[in-house]
């Protein structure tokens, strides 16, 4: 019976044993300093268990386990290994020793001169723990090197983007940036230069100013105001292709980055708004009162509450007004003159034309004048008309002529004087000139008409000699 | 046989040490074998470690332990079960132990009458009767008794089940409730806390 029971409890132990858990039986083999089977064991763990906290801690001592391998491994001064370990290991304290077992093969490959290597173990060093507090002075090295070594500025800029990007604080910023300024001027001033190329994209070049300046460095000045200068140039080809909203907008831009451009960029928006000011008179001698409104408006897009434009906003109602006036006397001018009120409808058409002088308006006062003068004395009105008539031209030729017959036919030439035929009806009346000789007649005949002060020559001879 | 199945039990043990393979530094240290296949994965994974690192002090201080939880249902059947929320279950368990232990109690109570009676008896077809009726009372009473052990053994082994399933839920949820209160959506957007 007592060895019934013996065998019984035996095997229990046995099966208690096979039945402890892997986790046990990993964290037995961790304490043990038996790191190769902790490992093996831990990645089971993680691969195959659902139970997250056991998962976590064999995660945890897998990299602990790791760790002490590549302490091992360090101290026996096999790095390589040792940084495969530590990288496994994948903590803070892991990262700190793959950076001290890079400085260990760095120092021996600077010895060598090996520089490509020296690069290499900087480059791997940045790329892979680039979070770790201790790189922005690796950035910092490397980028010392490259510009001492191959002279390439591209990469130096790179590293310095990286460092301002991840270690804004690290006291190596201000270090790189030193040997940046040392080259950045002349990209700025090369960049600058293009701006002059006929084929020039403006905008890449801003951007790659604005790139330049997103970087702290010396030069922010000079990249403002060069970005400003770009910005007023593109503003320029705006003018000219007649978008001026856009290029107020530049001009804006342009301020942004060079406060000391102002004056000009002032000077420019008031010459835009004087062409909209321009057009608008254009506009307005064509009694376009609402499209000149439309266009002195438009300054307001440019400069708000422009003065100017508010000005000739105002002159061109009024001048609505005169017009609206001027008509309304020109209608009381038009009913006057039907009444027969010729010097009120004088009056009238010269204040109107005061308003809004027309050709209409002229007319009306050119021909009411008339025949104020015809109702006092309408032959004597025609005889003034036809003296005044192209400044004498048919009294001169008529006297011309007479003065001829009279060398040719002395006493013999009968003279009749200017005659006025017929009274004045509708404004015309009719003015003879009889020259006679032995040989020839000259009946010289023309119709007056005083109203538009015109004459038409009645007979062929009168025509022919004096024309039409 | 007995030989035969304690050399089994042996084997069963050691196989877990014959199972190591044979150790192979390259594929032992190499970077790739987590699939971290840049920096970032890299720094990815441990900054999820990290976040669940600080969620064990938590799971620590509310899991249960199994043990007292397998002591509480070998007491009382179902007890262990109403730590783990299986509330029904710890009922249905209990209350079928009862019966069980009950009704075992009572088939054997009647069995001693029975028995009893059969002592008593003068007669052979009394002595008879009483004696078979006493004989199946009993091994109704033992056969009763013996559901009650094999409901006993699987309610200590479905604590340790539910024990093991609630710790890995209260991990889970644990994980979820952090995750919450890092990241909080409201109509100006999604707010991440650290």
């Amino acid at each position: 019976m007592q060895k019934k029971i013996k065998c019984i409890l035996f095997s229990c132990l046995l099966l208690l044993t096979a039945c402890t858990s892997k986790y046990q039986r990993a964290k037995i083999a961790y304490e043990a300093g038996n790191y190769p089977i902790a490992i093996e064991d831990y990645d089971n763990i993680i691969n195959k268990s659902d139970n997250g906290y056991e998962i976590t801690l064999s995660e945890l001592d897998r990299s602990e386990s790791y760790y002490q391998l590549g302490m091992r491994a360090f101290e026996r001064k096999n790095y390589n290994l040792a940084i495969r370990l530590f990288y496994l290991a994948n903590s803070d304290k892991a990262d700190d020793k793959i950076i001290d077992s890079y400085l260990e093969i760095l120092d021996k490959s600077k010895s060598e001169d090996n520089n490509e290597m020296v690069i290499a173990i900087y480059d791997y060093i940045i790329t892979n723990l680039y979070k770790s507090p201790r790189v922005p002075k690796y950035i910092f090295e490397r980028a010392n090197l490259i510009y001492d070594w191959y002279d390439d500025e591209q990469t130096v800029w790179a590293d310095y983007c990286i460092m301002n990007e991840y270690f804004p604080e690290s006291e190596y910023v201000a270090k790189t940036q030193v040997i940046v300024d040392k080259f950045l001027l002349s990209w700025v001033n090369h960049l600058a230069n293009q701006k002059n190329n006929k084929d020039a994209d403006l905008s890449d070049i801003i951007g790659k100013l604005m790139y330049l300046k997103s970087q702290p460095n010396s030069y922010h000045k000079e990249i403002s105001n060069e970005i400003a200068l770009i910005y007023i140039q593109m503003a320029e080809s705006e003018i000219v292709g007649e978008h001026y909203v856009k290029a107020k907008k530049l001009f804006q831009d342009a301020l942004e980055f060079d406060a000391n451009q102002a004056n000009y960029v002032q000077k420019r928006l008031e010459d835009i708004c004087q062409i909209f000011i321009n057009e608008g008179n254009e506009l307005l001698n064509e009694k376009k009162i609402d499209e000149a409104i439309t266009q002195y408006s438009r300054s307001f897009q440019i400069i708000e509450e422009y003065t100017k434009a508010t000005n000739a906003i105002t002159r061109a109602e009024q001048r609505r007004r005169d017009i609206a006036q001027s008509l309304n006397l020109k209608e009381e001018g038009v009913q006057l003159e039907r009444k027969k009120k010729y010097q009120e409808a004088l009056k009238k058409y010269q204040q109107a034309a005061v308003l809004d002088k027309t050709r209409e308006l002229d007319k009306l006062i050119f021909e009411v004048s008339n025949i104020i003068e015809i109702e006092k004395d309408p032959r004597a009105f025609a005889m003034k008309v036809l003296r005044e008539y192209k400044n004498g031209l048919i009294v001169k030729g008529v006297n011309d002529l007479r003065l001829d017959l009279k060398e040719e036919w002395g006493e013999s030439l009968r003279d009749s004087g200017w005659k006025t035929i017929g009274a004045a009806t509708r404004y015309k009346i009719e003015l003879r000139y009889d020259l006679i000789t032995p040989d020839d007649n000259y009946f010289l005949s023309w119709q007056i008409n005083m109203k538009d002060r015109t004459l038409i020559p009645l007979n062929k001879l009168t025509e022919k000699l004096f024309g039409k | 046989m007995k030989k035969i199945l304690l050399l089994l039990i042996i084997s069963f043990s050691l196989l877990g040490l014959y199972a190591r393979t044979e150790f192979d530094i390259s594929v032992f240290a190499d970077t790739l074998k987590y699939n971290w296949n840049n920096a970032e994965e890299r720094y990815q994974y441990r900054e999820n470690l990290a976040f669940k690192k600080g969620l064990i002090d938590s799971y620590e201080a509310e899991r249960l332990s199994t043990t007292l939880n397998l002591g509480k249902s070998a007491i009382l059947p179902g007890w262990g079960h109403f730590d783990t929320n299986n509330v029904l279950r710890g009922q249905i368990l209990l209350s079928t132990e009862i019966i069980l232990a009950g009704t075992s109690f009572f088939l054997y109570d009647k069995s001693v009458e029975k028995y009893d009676k059969y002592k008593a008896s003068k007669q052979i077809d009394e002595i008879n009767q009483y004696y078979s009726d006493a004989n199946r009372l009993y091994k109704q009473s033992q056969l009763t008794m013996g559901l009650f052990a094999a409901i006993w053994v699987f309610n200590i082994y479905d604590t340790y089940v539910s024990t093991n399933q609630y710790n890995e839920w209260l991990w889970i949820r644990n994980m979820q409730k952090e995750l919450d209160r890092r990241i909080n959506i409201s109509p100006n957007g999604i707010n991440i806390r650290f």
